[in-house]
């Protein structure tokens, strides 16, 4: 299959690849999906964000920072502890398939999710407290890793939780011998490699850096260079939307 | 460190909460009533099968509060403004997951649930080979509440799973569902369609049941299952080509489909859509699910204490006549989502 038609150029979902990585640093976001960022979705929930990339569609909720609940939990007294659940809902792949709570894959992501949102918080902040991430799928269509990450940002900075900066995560592949930004699912499937980084925007610090499969290593810098700019076009759109939020509040108060 | 060590010893290491890590070195736990085993059991046994419409360990209300609460009802103006007999608005909107065959979402105050059906062809049981199949499944996402996370939210998923199974699906022989099976049919013991309705609680305040239902109804009519073509071969032993149209979609009748209204107790006055403050402090409820004729499909009793019989036949009487409001509220709504998309 074409992953990139050689004639026009485009993606799969109608994106361009190469032009948009001039396009990039002037533009913004050109060859990303459409991005989506809402914050306060759930009401009862103390910080909570909406966030989509293209169909990719993610809910993240977070409680805290309130007493420890369970106290075998608790490593270091000094911090705030941080946890993290993520789940798909049963709809949001395109085949339906119940799966069982915490599988192996979902494990896997929680953890990911916990230690990139630990980096940033400011634990030693909040002593003997806990603090909890609940990361929902409703709509799987690649890049759930990355999406999961910007919601859970936009999430805590909703909840008013001390951040260091803030966090923001994209994913890109290399298919058809051409660099792509934000996979989705089709090409997430293709077998190539998927570089998924997440990045401390600001102070431009890597806090995640996941790839499988294999690529040459002048390739992967220019992979990884790709999603870096993904990261930081993310990172531009996060901030809107909190600014956003912010005078929203503002405008409330009066 | 030499004198540090034997200390060490003799008190035990110290462990987070600066207590010796040793039982027998701990302050001796508090005085415990002891309560005869047979009681502890039974007690067990009245929380599996009469569990709470919402789990209620989640709302922490002072005694003022709850007086508060209670108090407002008896005089029919509840903490957040409304009557006991109203809802809070309600929101809807059809087509939130792309891919689904038919979804939707819907907000009854802060609780928002999200409603799917997904079609899939498959095959009809031997014992009903002129039905198609129909499965309900709710899960509750952690977002809703921190003690829906891991495995907490399972039993609380299955009781709502079970309780919209009975209201909605009828009985084992689908007799009195709110779906035709047999519309669902593409080849008679062959072919048919299997509905999967999936139900996630996004956000959580209270009157789940109504909402889930509620939600299932709209997806249901936003449903659209794709025309079939099916080309018989001559041998019947052979699987049935079937031919899965891309273009053509056929709509469900849901003018059948029930909802449900729950009435909750809560002193000597029952009140309809409570938040999950006042769920907290119901004694008993009674879900009644009702379609558009008022006939009553399907009713659950739920909370520990009794009901008077002739309470019951009230509030189902109420109930009924609260549901057509609440159908004809949910048919403009509807509507107008429909026109939105």
């Amino acid at each position: 299959m074409e992953y990139v038609n050689p004639l026009t150029g485009f993606r799969v979902d109608g994106r361009r690849p190469n032009e948009a990585w001039l396009t990039l640093h002037g533009l913004g976001i050109a060859q990303m999906r459409q991005l989506k960022g809402e914050v306060g979705v759930v009401a009862r929930a103390d910080g909570s964000a909406l966030f989509e990339m293209g169909n990719t569609r993610v809910i993240a909720a977070v409680y805290g920072p309130r007493e420890v609940q369970n106290k075998g939990q608790q490593v270091n007294s000094k911090e705030a502890l941080v946890r993290c659940e993520y789940r798909m809902a049963d709809f949001s792949t395109g085949d339906r398939r119940r799966k069982p709570k915490g599988d192996r894959r979902s494990t896997e992501i929680s953890l990911v999710i916990r230690q990139t949102m630990e980096a940033s918080i400011l634990t030693h902040l909040m002593p003997r407290s806990q603090i909890d991430i609940f990361v929902q799928v409703l709509q799987a269509d690649g890049g759930t890793r990355a999406a999961c990450i910007n919601a859970a940002t936009l999430a805590l900075a909703d909840a008013g939780i001390p951040m260091r900066d803030i966090v923001t995560s994209c994913s890109a592949g290399y298919l058809c011998s051409t660099p792509l930004l934000d996979l989705n699912y089709i090409e997430d499937s293709a077998g190539g490699p998927d570089v998924t980084v997440g990045i401390l925007a600001k102070m431009d610090k890597v806090t995640l850096l996941q790839m499988d499969a294999k690529l040459p290593m002048d390739t992967f810098e220019t992979v990884m260079e790709l999603a870096i700019e993904g990261c930081k076009a993310i990172a531009n759109y996060i901030r809107e939307v909190l600014l956003e939020n912010t005078k929203r509040l503002e405008c409330q108060r009066g | 460190m030499r004198q540090s060590a034997p200390g060490f010893q003799r008190n035990g290491p110290l462990d987070s909460t600066g207590l010796p890590r040793y039982p027998s070195l701990r302050p001796p736990p508090p005085a415990r009533i002891s309560i005869p085993r047979a009681a502890v059991l039974s007690s067990c046994c009245f929380r599996l099968r009469y569990a709470p419409a919402a789990p209620s360990t989640m709302v922490g209300l002072s005694e003022g509060e709850k007086h508060f609460i209670r108090g407002g009802i008896a005089q029919d103006l509840r903490t957040d403004g409304r009557r006991r007999l109203q809802f809070r608005a309600i929101s809807v909107e059809t087509g939130v997951i792309l891919q689904a065959n038919g979804s939707a979402r819907v907000r009854l105050g802060a609780t928002e649930v999200i409603a799917t059906v997904k079609a899939e062809l498959g095959k009809p049981s031997i014992l009903h080979p002129d039905k198609g199949k129909v499965s309900i499944f709710v899960d509750c996402s952690p977002t809703a509440a921190p003690m829906f996370e891991g495995r907490g939210s399972e039993e609380f998923s299955a009781e709502l799973s079970v309780a919209l199974q009975r209201c909605l699906l009828g009985g084992k022989s689908g007799a009195g569902a709110a779906i035709d099976l047999s519309s669902l049919i593409v080849i008679d013991g062959k072919v048919c369609w299997d509905l999967y309705i999936d139900g996630l609680v996004v956000s959580s305040d209270g009157n789940l049941l109504d909402a889930l239902a509620a939600a299932i109804k709209v997806a249901l009519s936003d449903t659209g299952i794709p025309k079939v073509n099916v080309s018989l071969s001559a041998t019947t032993d052979e699987e049935p080509e079937v031919d899965v149209s891309d273009e053509e979609f056929l709509q469900f009748d849901t003018s059948s489909v029930p909802v449900i209204v729950t009435l909750m107790k809560v002193g000597k006055h029952y009140i309809v859509d409570a938040a999950s403050e006042e769920e907290s402090q119901m004694s008993s409820a009674v879900s009644v699910s009702v379609n558009r004729h008022g006939q009553i499909c399907g009713l659950i009793k739920r909370g520990g204490a009794g009901l008077d019989p002739t309470v019951i036949f009230d509030m189902i009487s109420v109930a009924k006549h609260v549901s057509q409001q609440f159908i004809s509220v949910l048919d403009s709504e509807i509507l107008a989502a429909e026109a939105a998309r």
